[in-house]
């Protein structure tokens, strides 16, 4: 990556956070409207503080948005180094989509499935997407935790898991 | 004095002993299990405390509120998840030690932090139970809101080298806590419409997101952990005189838990996190906290276990409840029919000195399983990440759902895992934003409180002794960092520019270690 695309990437960066930071900014602005700014006797309501919140985000955002523009082209070549020794932007990102979707569908099946059935599947599908590939591992250890994780919650500590169908 | 002698005889009557000792051993489990906590320790044994008399539940129940303030720090340092959340600052320097193979030093260093800070916070209770609980209820709003601004203002020492990103971080915490609804009147705020999100996000699912879930993502991205070098276990323990020659920083540290922790609301988090900065305030080198020193260990365990006894305080002496924890064991207090208060002392005396000195014989116990313990702590940090990390992730929202019985709760974390997972590679450090979530509701509620009761005034702020000087501690506080780093700039010359401050390479700033870890490198160790 040439410097100057590598600084075009840091502005986009840059300019990508002052975005976050300004829609944030702006649903809570919007969202504070259906409450009260202030009550009697001169106090504050419920609006005043996520309102201020929002204008220091929107101040914030601005100040990104300006760093932005004076971003200096060859700053970030470094990072680009560091992209380049770590592996492709968008391998790294299908894995974390993997990962946070295993973890999302988990979260799913568990009420359904149950504690113990659903937990080696979590277990065994981080391990399996962190870069364990022993299947003894892959089947002890998910099996081990969930035996675990229903002597200790469930039978000791009385934890009301939940059991499934 | 005999009164006391009494109390232990009491104490180490087998029944009563079994009672701490059990308590320690589920007091150790709760604090390190992410999620869990002493609260959540507390509230699973209540139950069983109805079926016992009245002292061994007692004993059974502060036994486990000890044990889990220490418990919460094997966790932070053998994997950098605190367990929970007093132990977010021993994170800082104990997980950067344990980087270094220095897990069994740090462990050793936080038991004994921990058993020093535990037993000066039941001198404490002793001596102080009187003086302390007079003081504590001259704690009104505006008293309340400076000592929120002051915990606040630490938030300049978790910065890093980028400020803003560091109040950028701060300002999101700031705003996950208005998510829910509104203490004062009720009103929903940032719910959109959504009946889960009416109890608001909570602490625990955020440190559960930010620190085991994030860290979870950055391990299935590719950035392999390295296995921590370590030595043989037994000389990875700190020696006697490294212990004893922290006694400046426990002293500091116990005094700072006492005095919060007497203060009904403000609780072991806070306490260790001022106790982490003051720390770092007086030490010659503050550059360093946060890379691995022993005092940045040694002062929140002392904090947070000098909490346990004067969270006790306002709760014998007037029936107050100090934290969460200490409100459950008021519940279990009242269901054993003992009622809190001035008239405590002369009608169940026997009982207050037996408290006495179970708290010390508690932290003899704690001491003891703790350092039973933590040869299987240094093996743990030594699994395969392939192996720990889904581990970590599981028992994390396993213990995050168990808090409330909520699967919204593990919906959080994974929400807030996604939101760490970001931060950490725009160079935002995290651990601002977990002291606005913890500080918001003190600083806004009490703010709005203050401002009623003055009709709109800020004057009250000023009128109040405590108030005025927390908010001047504050600003000294806040600038602090800025000056001192002006001050040495213009003594030194004006360093290389820095091209490496990309989120790829990780020098940002960042209290949490964690994706650091993933490089096989070495770095540039610092701590905001």
């Amino acid at each position: 990556m040439s410097s100057s695309s590598a600084g075009g990437a840091a502005r986009l960066r840059l300019l990508a956070e002052a975005g976050v930071l300004a829609v944030v900014a702006a649903g809570v602005l919007l969202d504070s409207r259906s409450y009260p700014g202030s009550l009697a006797e001169g106090a504050p309501g419920p609006a005043f503080f996520p309102r201020l919140l929002a204008v220091l985000l929107m101040g914030c955002a601005a100040w990104l948005a300006i760093r932005a523009a004076r971003q200096p082209p060859e700053s970030d070549a470094g990072r680009s180094r560091g992209n380049a020794r770590t592996g492709s932007g968008a391998g790294r990102g299908a894995r974390l989509g993997l990962g946070a979707t295993w973890i999302a569908v988990f979260l799913l099946v568990w009420p359904r499935l149950g504690t113990v059935a659903s937990v080696p599947l979590l277990v065994a599908g981080l391990m399996w997407l962190t870069g364990e590939r022993s299947r003894l591992a892959l089947i002890s250890v998910p099996l081990a935790f969930a035996a675990f994780i229903y002597l200790v919650f469930i039978v000791a500590l009385g934890v009301p898991l939940p059991s499934g169908f | 004095m005999s009164a006391f002698f009494d109390g232990l005889l009491t104490a180490l009557q087998p029944g009563n002993l079994a009672a701490l000792l059990a308590g320690s051993l589920l007091g150790v489990f709760a604090g390190a299990m992410p999620g869990l906590s002493s609260t959540v320790g507390l509230a699973l044994v209540l139950p069983v405390t109805f079926a016992l008399d009245p002292t061994p539940a007692l004993l059974m129940m502060v036994s486990i509120y000890m044990a889990a303030e220490y418990g919460g720090s094997i966790t932070a340092i053998a994997i950098g998840v605190p367990g929970s959340s007093p132990a977010l600052a021993t994170t800082f320097d104990g997980y950067a030690m344990t980087r270094r193979g220095e897990a069994g030093r740090a462990l050793g260093i936080s038991l004994f932090s921990s058993m020093s800070g535990g037993l000066l916070g039941t001198v404490l209770l002793v001596l102080a139970l009187g003086p302390l609980s007079r003081a504590a209820i001259a704690f009104g709003p505006a008293e309340y809101f400076g000592l929120g601004v002051f915990g606040l203002s630490i938030v300049a020492n978790l910065v890093g080298k980028d400020p803003f990103k560091g109040i950028v971080s701060a300002l999101l915490g700031l705003l996950f806590f208005i998510v829910g609804l509104d203490v004062l009147t009720g009103a929903p705020r940032l719910t959109f419409g959504t009946n889960a999100l009416m109890d608001g996000l909570g602490l625990v699912p955020m440190l559960i997101g930010f620190f085991a879930i994030a860290e979870a993502l950055e391990a299935v991205t590719g950035r392999r952990r390295s296995t921590p070098p370590g030595d043989g276990i037994a000389g990875a323990l700190p020696k006697a005189r490294e212990l004893f020659g922290l006694w400046r920083t426990i002293l500091r540290g116990s005094a700072i838990g006492g005095l919060i922790g007497a203060i009904p609301g403000a609780g072991a988090t806070i306490a260790s996190i001022v106790a982490w900065n003051e720390e770092r305030r007086v030490s010659k080198t503050p550059e360093r906290f946060g890379t691995g020193l022993p005092a940045g260990i040694a002062a929140p365990e002392a904090a947070n276990n000098s909490c346990v006894g004067a969270a006790m305080i306002p709760l014998l002496a007037l029936g107050i409840p100090g934290s969460a924890s200490a409100a459950v064991l008021l519940g279990g207090l009242t269901v054993q029919g003992v009622a809190p208060g001035p008239l405590l002392m002369t009608e169940r005396s026997e009982l207050v000195y037996a408290l006495y000195a179970g708290f010390v014989v508690a932290v003899l116990l704690m001491l003891a399983v703790g350092r039973l313990g933590i040869p299987l702590w240094t093996r743990v940090v030594r699994l395969r990440p392939s192996i720990l990390m889904p581990l970590v992730v599981a028992i994390s929202l396993v213990g995050t759902f168990s808090l409330r019985g909520n699967a919204a709760d593990a919906w959080a974390a994974l929400f807030f895992g996604l939101v760490g997972f970001a931060m950490l590679r725009g160079g935002y450090p995290l651990a601002p934003a977990v002291l606005g979530l913890i500080l918001g509701p003190m600083i806004e509620t009490n703010y709005r409180r203050a401002l009623s009761l003055s009709s709109g005034s800020h004057s009250i702020f000023l009128e109040s002794p405590i108030s005025l000087v927390l908010i001047l501690l504050a600003a000294v506080s806040f600038a602090a960092p800025a000056v001192r780093s002006r001050l040495i700039s213009g003594r030194t010359r004006a360093p290389e520019p820095d091209t490496h401050d990309g989120p790829d390479t990780h020098d940002g700033p960042d209290t949490h270690d964690g994706p650091d870890a993933y490089d096989n490198e070495p770095r540039h160790e610092e701590h905001e």
